[in-house]
């Protein structure tokens, strides 16, 4: 192509946090004509907060974005949409009951109305079609309803629609932002969207998100890695593989003390197994098995959607979950119905990964929040809560656990994320567990809060309860963990020891996870 | 706690300076007597049903369950006399079953499982009253809620406080009711403590539909008669005394024990309103908007919270 070309759309500087809370800093992006870039990086590194700032979804706190040579201040998605840039949501943005040119259109049948107010559909449907026809998508009726096309097609759908509407606010070269569109589909149907991409380059400019990186290897021109909210990489085509992309997205060091792997218990075949799962399988997990020791700190790690999630939903009985295989806690096997209770009834806790709706009740206090599994522990005549007693209890964790409260009254929401998440803890340590299954346990959880958090775990495992943590954070899978498993697609890819002296590296682990 | 907590009373006083001035027969003995028996009437329904609001459902055959267990009551008190009163709560009891069966099972919204059995046991009221009213002759059975222990104070008030008193603990110290308001603020984190939620559903509403089977039999004892449209009124006032009381109507805030303020004011703007001789299709409109400012009000103060 012809050499020194203007970026069609310019970011410098940008900036965006959230209540005080950094997402990204100082991002440079560039993005030119008929050219497909990539963002890459770690959960948390700021790739989708900044596809959705180009978005018009949020507004940057600092920096400034220029579209077309004007500047480009999008104070919603609509906004954008009539500048040029469209995007294709993860979750399909399409509503399924409406008809596919009624869903090009949705929000703007203004423009078509005739004299009385009436929507002149004919004029709406002559314009999808031709626009189907041009995008070499001719199959797809713009009259039949969205929901009753295949996945793929309401894809390209979604793409077509960009188009579209780009077209119907005369921009030539629209930008079609791409959030994780392969994470729902299989081989075929990503080989057939990569086509239709590449297909589409000659008339506009795409941006992807992928979990897989070898999806930025196959189709993006450029790509920009980034971590921790910086840009730290940016990298031409033939410059990047697989291996050179995790290595720029991952490389933190680690601190020892901070994850207290000098207290981590040693854990030998001679202790006993609490937990021992076999053959889980279902959805798209297949075949996990593993043990898991008293003392012992288990981690899975993987991308997401890898399935890990999943097998933590079979063991606490969270529904839906994996159905097929057994999961054993003290030699008793759960069973398939009502595995919940029985779970809990064997002395499994569990902390979720969405706290404010699957770990508190933000509405009640911080005593009732901390009593609601061990309602039985707080009564006085046999049913009747006891205030104080309820209180009691709920101080003995707020010292133990150092949750900063005004008391026992305060209501959840009221707390930090990181006490919410102590309160969680709590609510299973005043039941009394013998297995922990902890879900992203420190997901929104400040710095300060995290290492408490840490050092809570360890004190677990010193009275031997064991723990099986499933996180995102790599630094924090290999701090914390006695073993290691990785998963990918479903499937367990390896097992790996991390006794404090000999910890794997993130380098080691991204490349079984990718 | 904050003024939010305390404004249906600062209403309740409101409004009674309000109607005395209008109207100096409001502020009688007899007529304190008025209010008390339609606020001991609307309390004893209001119980049940603040657990059921509790929980983020809602109950909208309140009413047709009070009528139907009325007639039957008033159909039995030749036979049983004091007895029916137990029956009319096991009907309300049986209708509240199937209300939170139907719910739970069929995984219908509460709003249209009781709407349909309420409109089924309008249809089932016509069969019994044959469409006209059952007069009650045995005087014991009116003397059961007519009755003053203390002048002007009768016997339904000492009901409805006993029955408030012990919704009160039930929804404040007991498993059943920490459950009812954990569910309302967070079903997901509730089933995941190990707790049985489809029946705690089940209970809420059995709980509520036997208290509108009560409520029903003192009716009729107190109107010494049954008609078929005796309950109609209840439904709503029902949800605005829970409402106005405090209890959030999307669940998970509020409790049995700020009820009684809500009933309160309920009753007192009912029977002023008729002391001062306001036109009745007004007095529909003004409770109408009473709803609207309450919710109103709640969503305020719960924004505020979430916004500190």
């Amino acid at each position: 192509m012809n050499a020194p070309r203007k970026p069609i759309l310019e970011i410098r500087g940008a900036a965006k946090s959230f209540a005080g809370v950094t997402v990204f800093e100082g991002v440079d992006l560039d993005i030119y004509a008929n050219e497909i870039i990539g963002i890459a990086g770690e959960n948390g590194a700021g790739k989708s907060t900044t596809l959705k700032m180009i978005a018009g979804i949020h507004k940057p706190s600092k920096g400034t974005m220029t579209l077309f040579g004007k500047p480009y201040n999008p104070d919603r998605y609509t906004d954008a949409v009539r500048a040029g840039v469209s995007m294709v949501f993860q979750e399909q943005a399409l509503v399924p009951n409406l008809r596919v040119y009624e869903n090009f259109f949705l929000s703007h049948e203004s423009k078509f109305t005739r004299a009385g107010g009436l929507v002149d559909s004919g004029r709406m449907i002559e314009l999808a079609e031709r626009h189907l026809r041009e995008l070499g998508l001719g199959h797809v009726d713009p009259r039949r309803v969205t929901g009753s096309y295949e996945f793929h097609d309401r894809q390209m759908i979604e793409i077509a629609k960009a188009f579209v509407l780009a077209d119907f606010f005369k921009v030539e070269h629209p930008i079609v932002l791409l959030d994780e569109p392969t994470a729902a589909i299989g081989d075929k149907e990503v080989a057939l969207l990569f086509e239709s991409i590449r297909r589409f380059r000659d008339r506009a400019s795409f941006v992807l998100i992928t979990h897989r990186l070898a999806e930025y290897v196959t189709l993006c021109d450029r790509l920009y890695v980034m971590k921790d909210g910086r840009m730290v990489a940016e990298m031409g085509k033939g410059d990047f593989a697989t291996s050179r992309i995790h290595e720029a997205m991952v490389g933190r060091a680690r601190d020892e003390e901070y994850y207290k792997e000098g207290t981590q218990k040693a854990v030998t075949a001679a202790d006993p197994v609490l937990l021992s799962v076999k053959g889980i399988a279902g959805g798209h997990v297949q075949d996990v098995s593993f043990d898991l020791r008293q003392g012992e700190i288990l981690g899975i790690g993987g991308l997401v959607g890898c399935g890990k999630e999943e097998v933590a939903r079979a063991i606490v009985g969270f529904e839906p979950f994996p159905t097929s295989g057994t999961v054993t806690v003290k030699g008793q096997q759960l069973p398939l119905r009502k595995r919940g209770p029985a779970a809990i009834a064997a002395s499994v806790g569990f902390v979720p990964k969405e706290r404010k709706t699957e770990g508190i009740i933000p509405y009640l206090s911080v005593a009732a929040n901390t009593s609601l599994a061990a309602l039985g522990k707080v009564t006085r005549l046999p049913g009747i809560i006891s205030a104080a007693k309820e209180n009691a209890l709920a101080r003995e964790f707020i010292k133990l656990l150092h949750v900063r409260t005004t008391g026992p009254r305060q209501l959840c929401q009221f707390l930090s994320g990181g006490n919410q998440q102590k309160v969680v803890m709590a609510k299973w340590l005043a039941r009394g567990v013998d297995v922990l299954v902890l879900d992203n346990p420190t997901r929104g959880v400040d710095v300060g809060a995290k290492e408490e958090i840490y050092g809570l775990l360890r004190d677990l495992t010193a009275r031997g309860v064991a723990i099986l943590l499933i996180t995102d954070d790599l630094l924090e899978l290999i701090g914390l963990s006695n073993r290691i498993l990785i998963m990918r697609d479903g499937k367990v890819v390896t097992e790996r020891p991390a006794p404090p002296e000999a910890k794997p590296t993130e380098q080691e682990l991204v490349g079984f996870m990718v | 706690m904050s003024f939010g907590r305390f404004a249906p009373l600062l209403v309740l006083v409101v409004l009674g300076l309000v109607f005395a001035t209008l109207n100096p027969v409001f502020a009688t003995p007899d007529n304190a007597r008025n209010i008390l028996y339609l606020a001991s009437i609307l309390l004893v329904a209001s119980c049940g049903a603040t657990f059921v609001i509790l929980m983020g459902s809602i109950d909208l055959s309140v009413g047709a369950i009070a009528t139907v267990s009325g007639v039957v009551a008033a159909l039995l008190v030749p036979k049983l006399g004091a007895g029916a009163l137990v029956v009319a709560s096991l009907v309300g009891l049986a209708v509240g079953i199937v209300n939170g069966l139907l719910y739970v099972y069929l995984r219908i919204p509460s709003i249209l499982v009781t709407l349909g059995t309420a409109t089924s046991l309008t249809g089932v009221i016509l069969f019994l009253s044959d469409g006209g009213s059952i007069p009650i002759r045995d005087t014991g059975y009116v003397a059961l809620t007519q009755m003053e222990p203390v002048p002007f104070v009768p016997m339904i008030v000492v009901y409805a406080i006993i029955i408030y008193a012990i919704c009160v603990l039930i929804g404040d110290r007991t498993r059943f009711g920490r459950m009812t308001l954990a569910i309302g603020g967070d079903e997901q984190t509730t089933k995941l403590v190990g707790v049985p939620v489809d029946f705690v559903k089940i209970q809420a509403f059995a709980l509520s539909g036997a208290l509108c089977g009560l409520c029903g039999a003192l009716l009729a004892s107190r109107l010494g008669t049954a008609t078929g449209s005796m309950g109609d009124f209840l439904m709503l006032e029902t949800i605005t005394a829970v409402v106005v009381g405090g209890t959030a109507i999307t669940g998970g805030v509020g409790g049995v024990a700020r009820t009684l303020l809500g009933v309160l004011v309920v009753a007192m703007l009912s029977n002023g309103m008729n002391i001062i001789a306001l036109h009745p299709y007004l007095q529909t409109i003004i409770k109408g908007c009473v709803i609207l400012v309450a919710v109103i009000a709640m969503n305020r103060t719960l924004s505020a919270r979430e916004a500190t």
